[in-house]
């Protein structure tokens, strides 16, 4: 395994990092055009992850860097967004139309200029990569493409990236939703709110001459209802027909973003399927529950790193480290090193086995470690 | 001048005082206070102005709530009441309320020996979750998550201010009496942050209609007002 040698012009790559803080993919779609789905930072090193991986491969990312998907605003997915975009000033930036909205980009705004707050939230990272696009020279790149059902985000000759959601139905609900996040008049300050629900994010079928990947993004699922979530997805007559052999697993590998119709009709028998930890959360995600689940699907899944692994936490006096466990039911320090899995394929020989390799703390999805009761 | 400001601030001893308006304590650093509001206010209430003092003195700040004193408000609080107060940016110096002198009289210490600031993350009907960056070690970002019982770690007081991206201190330190006995210390604070003024509203607007010109296709949903 070596970590800097660069795919090969006719070679196709998905890299899946995670989760250091946050997570995201970066595609190859042959010759050196590549495609940026969400944002992350190395929590060691500092760097947006994406960027730091093109060091290492000697590219430029103002040449390589066809699209760049904004998928939403979680801290996790956003985080050195800003720094990508301004270093990839030939990409267009994709984003959903949520953020075209007026009263969005006001929560975009009021969150993120909050100066009481030392850790800075998604929204002060959205609203710095607005201001960064603003900036652009070209009108073409300067405003964000709207994604939603079966747009295409990227064309080229046997290539075919499309969106597949969110879905209108979901944008209009997610808007309102966003909204509704504004805060009152002489309301104390405060972090802007999670939405928990993750209904804005994009999901993306990728095409490459008869290689077929669909990143799940975190979009989870909304029950029966028509036109929202995976459902909405599933039940799109529209959206491309060709079975995936990738899967990045949604949200996490978590319970509420598992549909077993995306198994048995959108992946292969057995794909390789590709999980980012949630490390962020009292209860890390994957769950074992959540591990099974996947593994009983493929013995091909992979993670970018064990959330659980121990860390080497900071020593303090035994008596407050006594006093701590006292006064908390649940508590863990958050693994932030970032892990990699790599998956590479020849285009010229679509039959063969796509190459798995690990960096980094990356593993199999059988050996992350379970929870302690 | 700022920084002049700042160190008068770091410099302030709340336990060497009693007042019933603290912010006559020492008039040079009142005036120069008033001065930096008036010329940058956000930047006034910015954590990085205010982090030295609430690190330090939260924790007194909190003994003095259990004492009822009438200095027994949060800084978060003054802070509030400083900004929110317009009157206070004119009041002719010479009205400056009088204070009196320390009256010497023992009091309980509170000693803070480890603290985080935590931001919640989740709230549900017996526990809440946050994500903790610890302040004592100088983290920029939260490297641990908890989840806290809110019957046994959130007073009465507080307990209206927890919601979904509240900020709270979590202090663990050692309380001396002012009989002389000495015990543990366990408490979250939640901070009383300054509010969203009209101002901060105007700005987001203003930001939104900048940021509309990004998006052509949606002209119908230009912001009036």
């Amino acid at each position: 395994m070596n970590l800097t040698k660069s795919p090969a012009s006719r070679e196709f790559e998905l890299s899946l990092f995670g989760p250091g803080f946050g997570e995201c993919a970066l595609l190859h779609v042959g010759n050196g055009n590549w495609i940026g789905v969400d944002s992350c930072i190395d929590s060691k090193s500092k760097r947006q992850v994406i960027l730091s991986y093109f060091d290492a491969l000697g590219i430029d990312p103002a040449t390589a860097l066809k699209a760049i998907v904004v998928s939403h605003w979680h801290d996790d997915h956003i985080r050195g967004m800003a720094q990508l975009v301004k270093s990839a000033p030939n990409a267009h930036i994709w984003c959903s139309s949520a953020f075209s909205k007026k009263e969005v980009l006001q929560v975009i705004d009021i969150y993120a200029t909050n100066k009481t707050i030392v850790e800075k939230p998604g929204t002060s990272e959205l609203r710095d990569t607005l201001v960064c696009l603003k900036q652009r020279k070209a009108p073409s790149l300067r405003f964000p493409k709207l994604t939603g059902e079966n747009v295409p985000v990227f064309v080229d000759e046997g290539i075919r990236v499309t969106g597949l959601s969110p879905s209108s139905h979901q944008q209009l609900l997610s808007t309102a939703e966003l909204g509704n996040l504004m805060p009152k008049e002489n309301e104390a300050k405060k972090r802007a709110p999670t939405q928990h629900e993750n209904h804005l994010s994009v999901v993306l079928h990728i095409e490459v001459e008869g290689l077929v990947a669909l990143l799940g993004g975190d979009l989870e699922h909304r029950g029966a209802r028509e036109t929202l979530g995976w459902t909405a997805i599933l039940n799109n007559d529209m959206k491309p027909k060709s079975i995936a052999t990738l899967y990045k697993v949604p949200h996490h590998g978590s319970e509420n973003a598992h549909v077993d119709r995306i198994w048995d009709e959108m992946l292969t028998d057995g794909p390789v399927a590709l999980v980012a930890p949630y490390n962020r959360g009292v209860k890390p995600l994957p769950s074992k529950e959540d591990r099974n689940r996947i593994l009983t699907r493929t013995d091909k899944a992979w993670s970018t790193a064990d959330p659980l692994l121990p860390k080497k936490k900071r020593k303090l006096s035994k008596w407050i480290e006594d006093e701590r466990r006292e006064c908390v039911n649940r508590y863990r320090w958050v693994r932030t090193d970032t892990g990699q899995i790599r998956i590479r394929a020849n285009l010229d020989d679509p039959t063969g086995e796509p190459s798995v390799e690990l960096f980094d703390g990356a593993l199999h999805l059988s050996e992350l470690r379970d929870e302690k009761a | 001048m700022a920084l002049r400001a700042k160190n008068t601030l770091t410099n302030l001893s709340f336990g060497r005082h009693e007042s019933d308006d603290w912010i006559a304590l020492n008039r040079d650093w009142y005036s120069e206070v008033q001065s930096i509001i008036r010329k940058d206010p956000e930047g006034f209430f910015s954590s990085e102005f205010l982090e030295p003092i609430t690190r330090r003195d939260m924790a007194l700040l909190e003994s003095y709530d259990h004492a009822d004193s009438p200095v027994g408000r949060s800084f978060e609080n003054l802070a509030h009441r400083f900004r929110s107060d317009s009157e206070l940016f004119t009041r002719p110096s010479a009205e400056i309320p009088k204070f009196t002198a320390f009256d010497g009289k023992p009091r309980d210490v509170l000693t803070a020996h480890q603290e985080w600031e935590g931001v919640v993350t989740k709230v549900c009907s017996e526990s809440f979750e946050a994500m903790l960056r610890d302040k004592t070690a100088g983290d920029q970002e939260s490297k641990e998550v908890a989840e806290f019982d809110i019957g046994l770690m959130v007073s009465a007081d507080d307990l209206e201010l927890l919601k979904e991206g509240a900020i709270f201190n979590w202090v663990i330190g050692t309380e001396v009496k002012k009989e002389g006995t000495k015990r543990k210390v366990s408490f979250i604070k939640f901070r009383r942050l300054p509010a969203f003024t009209a101002a901060d509203f105007a700005q987001a607007r203003s930001f939104a209609n900048e940021m509309m010109e990004l998006f052509p296709t949606d002209e119908s949903d230009k912001v009036t007002g």
